[in-house]
């Protein structure tokens, strides 16, 4: 089934009213072009303020019907879980009570499930083909602006997909920004911590991440979009262009694609592909590359990774393609991968280092090692990929005992102390306390990722006693981690 | 495709204006890959080609561009399905069910 506008409205609502513990309802800054309020839903539990953010959003285009629906059951899912203790339960895939708790006692997760609630109107009254917002078009007869065009993310560069012909289904809009649709999006990254984001439509089984306007390249750090001229209403003059992203940035979209698209296949074993959106087809000014770009266009913003998911399959035709007759097993599959992408959102090394231990220094050091020593090479970059996989499983083991959070906390403060200055040497004491820790993570997690995990670190740690810092980094930096068995 | 553009309309039995999903195959000088210039609502196609929904007017302009078109089936502009629509007092009692499950107010 699917909702009406007002009913998707209704849900939050009531959320909101029955759990304002848990439920916010934010009404954002701009009513719609018809006049209809927009509001997103921030969820979480627990206290604590500066928590990291996921923002997702659904109902830009407005025939993808599934996702609006989608967003606010897993709204619904969220709360249940964690207020009963339950397991939230997707198809095949089961995400457990303790995930859910840590991922709302953690981080702000905030959901805008319907940002073009007119074109959504319109689909149930007049047009179930209908993808544009309904802004009247000046010099005219042709309605809408596509919501997925309007950013200012090399806005109005007609590349692939994207049109400023005021008729075509992928008009950009007059101006960037020009829609109060999109600049209400804007305001939920300008206003709150956005760390994560995705933007969901259908459909084609797709798990999307940067760049949607060119080929991603990670050798030639001079090609950035703000150096090309935008709104020209052309495609980009040289057809050769390709996009730079940093290694370690492409590493993370396409570990944490690789993990959604295993979420949502673990439901029914429909298997998405990721890839970075120019896949799919050349698009400007989309909310998920708008979302990425923003800390590369101003170095003061924070940055967000930012995923467009096309969920669901081909039905044999079009209509039934983005609205299909049931859409409950797709809403399923694509709930799993905004969780994974919720999971993922989580840093337990900041986590435990700011909130638990109130130390920012530690976690900077840690951060600077990450993104300046490990992440330059290929085995280093194995290094991060390594500890993002086993921080997932490894984080509710040690969020829910006492003991291992203490561990932690102290082994991350230890670390932090040691990277700070390339001379330090690792001590027998600090080497014992970690192993000491992986061997509980181990035994009472009992999976396969920390055991991986667990095996790697032990084969460089239990050779590491009096060597320096800086020696013991580049041991990771030239040679990643081993696998058992290998 | 744009509601009201002007040009000839297809129109179903019940008189509602009809576009078509179709697909676009090369000829001679006309080159899929450029049918993103044609302003064309294209959707996604499971073998990878170009399929788009196209009303007639848009389908003269591709023919005139030198696509083969091949319709698929008529689409006809209507409001979605009321039957796969949920009414208002079902949302109701679901998330009201929801949230007494959950421990809230009744």
């Amino acid at each position: 089934m699917y909702r009406t506008v007002a009913q998707l409205d209704l849900v939050t609502q009531h959320l909101a009213q029955s759990f304002p513990q848990h439920c916010t309802r934010i009404q954002l800054p701009e009513a719609s072009v018809q006049g209809r309020p927009i509001h997103a839903l921030r969820v979480r539990a627990g206290t604590g303020e500066g928590r990291r953010g996921v923002l997702l959003i659904g109902g830009a285009h407005a025939r993808e019907l599934m996702n609006p629906d989608m967003l606010v059951e897993l709204a619904v899912h969220l709360v249940t879980s964690y207020r009963n203790g339950t397991d939230l339960v997707l198809g095949a895939r089961v995400w457990p009570a303790q995930d859910i708790r840590v991922m709302l006692e953690t981080l702000d997760v905030y959901i805008l499930p319907c940002t073009n609630p007119d074109g959504r109107h319109h689909v149930m009254t007049v047009d179930d083909m209908w993808r544009k917002n309904r802004r009247v078009n000046p010099g005219t007869s042709c309605v809408g602006v596509d919501l997925n065009r309007n950013t200012d993310l090399l806005w109005g560069v007609t590349e692939g997909q994207t049109s400023c012909a005021a008729c075509a289904e992928t008009f950009v809009g007059p101006a960037a920004f020009s829609e109060p649709e999109s600049r209400n999006v804007r305001h939920m990254l300008d206003t709150y911590r956005i760390d994560c984001f995705v933007d969901i439509h259908s459909y084609s089984e797709l798990v999307l991440y940067p760049w949607g306007h060119a080929q991603t390249q990670t050798t030639d750090p001079t090609k950035r979009f703000t150096s090309l001229a935008t709104g020209t209403c052309m495609p980009l003059p040289d057809r050769s262009y390709r996009e730079y992203m940093t290694p370690q940035d492409l590493q993370r979209f396409t570990t944490v694609a690789q993990r959604i698209v295993t979420a949502i296949s673990d439901v029914r074993g429909r298997v998405y592909t990721a890839q970075p959106g120019k896949g799919l087809y050349g698009t400007t000014g989309t909310n998920s590359d708008y979302a990425y770009g923003r800390h590369i266009a101003d170095g003061a913003e924070r940055k967000t990774y930012g995923y467009t998911f096309e969920t669901g399959p081909w039905m044999g035709n079009a209509p039934d393609s983005f609205h299909p007759p049931n859409p409950e097993p797709i809403k399923r599959e694509s709930e799993s991968g905004a969780l994974a992408l919720i999971q993922q959102c989580i840093c337990a090394i900041e986590l435990i280092g700011t909130q638990i231990l109130g130390r920012r220094d530690e976690i900077e050091v840690l951060r600077r090692v990450r993104d300046r020593v490990l992440a330059t090479t290929e085995a280093g970059r194995a290094w991060i990929r390594l500890f993002e996989r086993v921080q997932g499983p490894a984080f509710p083991v040690i969020a829910a005992d006492e003991s291992l959070m203490r561990m932690a906390a102290d082994g991350i403060a230890r670390a932090g102390q040691l990277a700070a200055d390339d001379i330090n040497r690792l001590d027998r004491e600090t080497i014992a306390d970690i192993l000491r820790l992986l061997g509980e993570l181990e035994e009472r997690a009992a999976s396969a990722e920390i055991s991986a995990g667990a095996f790697a670190l032990r084969d460089v740690l239990e050779g590491a006693h009096e060597q320096t810092v800086g020696e013991f980094l580049a041991q990771l930096a030239s040679r990643g981690p081993r696998v058992a068995g290998a | 495709m744009s509601e009201n553009a002007g040009g000839p309309v297809a129109r179903s039995e019940e008189g509602r204006p009809v576009r078509f999903e179709a697909t676009l195959h090369a000829r001679p000088g006309a080159d899929v890959a450029r049918v993103d210039d044609l302003d064309v609502d294209r959707v996604p196609d499971p073998e990878g080609g170009a399929r788009v929904l196209v009303d007639v007017t848009e389908c003269l302009r591709l023919l005139d561009a030198g696509y083969e078109v091949r319709l698929q089936r008529a689409v006809p502009v209507k409001p979605f399905d009321a039957s796969l629509l949920a009414d208002d007092a079902e949302t109701r009692s679901w998330i009201e069910q929801r949230v007494r499950e959950a421990g809230g107010p009744g």
